[in-house]
């Protein structure tokens, strides 16, 4: 409940910081960092270089993707930048383009 | 339900948002916010920027603009410096508001870039008459954000007339009468002579372009 929601009409330019749960299903521009989860719903488009702990992507983002725990693009997700995670999952019907770095 | 926006206590957001739905602000937002339906911003939030949105329901602190199309609220608890504008305003009692209210339909509330407009042309009378008085009391936060906006838009007005508005008439009179008997003895009013003239010369010259 306690979860930052940006809905599907909403579109923020800058700079998102959150310590809550964050879920994305319109446009985020800018940076997003995240200290909980980030899930980024299908409509989601995110431009942005992105810090969490776990991110899941069923939606489109272009930009760099660290987070201290995992990652996770579902099915449907794109993905155009690096990962930088412990733990990497990439579903059947997902698109990425990047490198993975998961040696942390 | 997927066409609103929840900003938690926990979350900030630096930067511009925009929203086709309802928006429900608790957390800090510096930027702008502009809403073609309801915003809310409760009693948690801390905002720093213009806000425009159908209907606007305030219970926190915002620093900033507010307008509405349709209604602006400021419930009980509400800290608001700026200016707000609505055809329909609601102000409840425990709500503290320090800037102009405009209402009716007679001010065009288009968004929160053109009330930005509106309040650059219009801040700087306001902020001369009604700065001093109010400025005690309200929360220091606020007045510190306020009082830099001031200073920002007031900085041409301040140099043309504050330097004698504090100054008690009697004094000023002596440190005139000084200035011109010390031209010979004391070293001191010298400074201030030369630095009255010296701003009454840039006046003049400003004047003289």
């Amino acid at each position: 409940m306690a979860a930052t929601i940006i809905g599907q009409g909403i579109t923020i330019e800058g700079e998102v910081t959150s310590e809550d749960e964050v879920v994305v299903g319109g446009i985020v521009r800018g940076k997003l960092s995240i200290e909980g989860q980030l899930t980024i719903e299908s409509e989601g488009v995110v431009e942005a270089d992105i810090g969490a702990q776990s991110v899941s992507i069923g939606g489109s983002v272009t930009g760099n993707v660290t987070a201290s725990e995992r990652v996770d693009l579902l099915a449907g997700g794109r993905l155009i930048g690096d990962v930088k995670a412990a733990r990497l999952t990439i579903a059947d019907g997902a698109s990425f383009k990047g490198n993975v770095d998961m040696d942390t | 339900m997927s066409e609103r926006g929840i900003i938690t206590a926990g979350t900030r957001v630096i930067g511009k948002i925009s929203a086709t739905g309802t928006l429900e602000v608790h957390g800090h937002i510096e930027g702008s916010i502009d809403a073609s339906d309801d915003v809310h911003i409760t009693s948690a939030a801390r905002i720093k920027s213009n806000v425009h949105g159908r209907r606007v329901i305030v219970s926190g602190a915002v620093a900033g603009d507010l307008s509405a199309s349709d209604t602006l609220v400021l419930e009980s608890g509400a800290r608001v410096v700026g200016d707000i504008s609505a055809p329909t305003i609601g102000i409840r009692s425990g709500a503290q508001l320090r800037g102009r209210v405009s209402t009716g339909d007679a001010k065009p509330t288009q968004g929160a870039s053109h009330s930005s407009g509106r309040h650059t042309a219009s801040s700087t009378p306001r902020s001369a008459t009604a700065r001093p008085a109010s400025e005690s009391r309200a929360n220091p936060k606020t007045t510190a954000s306020a009082s830099v906006r001031a200073k920002k838009t007031t900085k041409k007005s301040t140099r043309a007339k504050k330097p004698p508005a504090p100054v008690m008439p009697k004094a000023s009179g002596r440190a005139k009468k000084t200035a011109t008997k010390s031209k010979r003895t004391a070293p001191k009013p010298k400074v201030v002579a030369a630095g009255r003239r010296a701003k009454k010369t840039s006046s003049r010259r400003n004047k003289a372009r």
